[in-house]
């Protein structure tokens, strides 16, 4: 290779390297600037429909964004029955659509009859069934 | 808009050409006509990082997306060096960081069963206590210091596995005890803290005395009194520590020669350049020689430092990157360390709070501790550089952190706006 190409390579390779710092701190200034770099979270409700201790069948919580579900008072979706974890799942917004995850519950949580393991996109008509507890969740979208 | 959650294309294709620019420039001066066998090697393991990214993303991962490229350019960065410095070595470590991809996998994974991962608390402890007298029995000395293991096809660093332990063992101590110490009365509480850490405290001196390794103890202390600090809050702890950590190396200083030598050349390697203080005062001209944008890879003398290619990379990355490629490491582990703790603020449980500062801690000390070597801020150890250093414990260990952090990033996360 000949000196000028090494010379130029050498610059080009520092360059690089800042492009990357340069683009890093970009990412976390934007993220900082705007608190949630997601999409909009769609309307969406999740319907009582086995009721476990403490609600009734065809109660709607609706879910704005983010919510934890448990039976902890300071959740956003309360079940106060004897088989649910106080902070049992999830459900989070990826993508423009929700997920629901399973928080290391004790009981587990089963969607549409299956244990989850990973988090897992929920689709209009999917039922949750955490402690004994069985809810539909419901998203016009 | 900069979409972070996601992978990140431009930070990737940075990245990655840079370490395509590093090693096709290191194969032109140093090792023309060689096969490009082994350059091809690196660039797939560097692949694996953007791949592993992609399916933690489709698998609902939504956690930190700054951790892993941030990771790879750093371990690229020490792949084009290593091929420079030792082509041979720099293979051995692509696959060391390709089992650490795997290793980030596993603590992502275990991560996600936080309750479980913070039960087995003195399996931690004991296994750490195991790792460390299993040297003082079968180690074997290397470089004046007695730490590794020698497996037959490889050697085994156990104090780079401790740090994992001591990790999780004192962020499940500490949450354990986080609401008594709310509750019980001071002094039970201090009764509670101080004996673990008094502990931690007397093996990190024991290390230093017995196996000479002023940089593990010196990191063991690090991460401890860190915690416990993140943990209560209270900085007394912090300072008494610290103050009977320096008192006991000084004694150490006194007792045994090695440590002493060590402090003598900080202090004045020029005094003996030809002997004890030749590492240190090679290392000083390597960065001097480098300038502001260094001498270009494999244009440089880094060869010249003694064990450049373990304990101080750093020098020939000052040399051949110049300060502005030095700089920007510094910036690399900076971000890192940012947002570990950024992670740990955001975390829903003490213990996952605790995982992710501890996490943070380590790989800052660690990058403080061997770049403020390098550079005679403080004396050199023989810390490994996070990421860069050729050694296959550290690499993995350090992978395995990253895993965790990665893991409680996206499990712990606080939904916006509804901290509890």
């Amino acid at each position: 290779m000949s000196d000028l190409g090494l010379l130029l390579l050498r610059y080009l390779l520092l360059a690089l390297l800042f492009l990357f710092l340069y683009r890093a701190v970009r990412v976390m200034q934007e993220e900082l600037r705007s608190s949630s770099g997601e999409p909009p979270a769609p309307p969406a409700t999740l319907v009582v429909e086995e009721a476990g201790g403490g609600v009734q069948p065809g109660q709607v919580f609706v879910i704005a964004g983010e919510a934890v579900i448990g039976r902890s008072p300071e959740v956003q979706v309360v079940l106060p029955d004897a088989f649910t974890s106080h902070q049992h799942a999830r459900l989070v917004v990826r993508g423009g659509r929700y997920w629901i995850e399973d928080l290391g519950s004790r009981n587990g949580t089963y969607l549409n009859g299956q244990r989850i393991e990973a988090p897992a996109p929920l689709t209009d008509g999917d039922r949750v069934r955490i402690g004994s507890t069985t809810l539909r969740f419901r998203s016009p979208a | 808009m900069v979409r972070t959650r996601l992978v990140d294309p431009v930070l990737y294709g940075a990245s990655l050409a840079l370490s395509l620019g590093g090693f096709l420039m290191v194969h032109a001066v140093r090792h023309p006509g060689d096969s490009l066998g082994p350059v091809g090697y690196g660039l797939l393991v560097l692949l694996g990082f953007p791949a592993l990214h992609l399916v933690l993303v489709r698998r609902g991962f939504g956690g930190d997306g700054l951790l892993l490229p941030v990771t790879q350019t750093l371990v690229g960065l020490g792949l084009v060096e290593l091929y420079r410095l030792q082509p041979a070595g720099m293979v051995r470590q692509a696959t060391w960081a390709l089992l650490g991809l795997g290793g980030v996998w596993v603590a992502y994974s275990a991560a996600h069963a936080v309750d479980r991962l913070s039960r087995y608390r003195y399996l931690y402890a004991l296994g750490a206590l195991v790792l460390l007298g299993s040297t003082l029995v079968f180690g074997v000395e290397r470089g004046g210091s007695r730490q590794w293991l020698d497996l037959g096809f490889a050697s085994f660093q156990p104090s780079e596995v401790v740090k994992v332990c001591l990790v999780l063992f004192l962020a499940s101590y500490l949450a354990e005890h986080h609401r008594l110490l709310v509750l019980r009365p001071p002094q039970e509480v201090e009764r509670r803290i101080l004996l673990p850490v008094a502990a931690v405290l007397g093996t990190s001196l024991l290390l230093l005395a017995v196996q000479r390794d002023l940089g593990g103890a010196l990191l063991y202390l690090s991460i401890v009194l860190g915690m416990v600090y993140v943990g209560t809050g209270r900085v007394e702890y912090v300072v008494a520590g610290a103050l009977a950590f320096a008192a006991g190396a000084g004694v150490c200083a006194a007792l045994f020669p090695h440590v002493r030598v060590r402090l003598e050349v900080w202090v004045d390697p020029w005094r003996d350049l030809a002997g004890s203080g030749y590492q240190v005062g090679q290392a000083l001209f390597a960065l001097a020689s480098g300038g502001l944008a260094g001498t270009g890879l494999g244009l440089g003398d880094p060869e010249l430092i003694p064990a450049v290619h373990t304990d101080l990379i750093f020098a020939a990355i000052g040399e051949e990157l110049g300060y502005a490629g030095a700089l920007a490491v510094i910036l690399l582990y900076m971000i890192l360390v940012v947002r570990g703790f950024r992670v740990a603020l955001r975390a829903r449980r003490a213990f996952s709070q605790l995982v992710a500062a501890g996490v943070s801690l380590v790989l800052g000390v660690q990058a403080l501790l061997i770049l403020g070597g390098s550079v005679r801020l403080i004396p050199l150890t023989g810390i490994p550089m996070p990421f860069v250093s050729y050694g296959g414990s550290a690499m993995v260990s350090n992978f395995v952190l990253l895993g965790l952090l990665m893991g409680v990033s996206h499990h712990e996360e606080v939904p916006r706006g509804r901290r509890t």
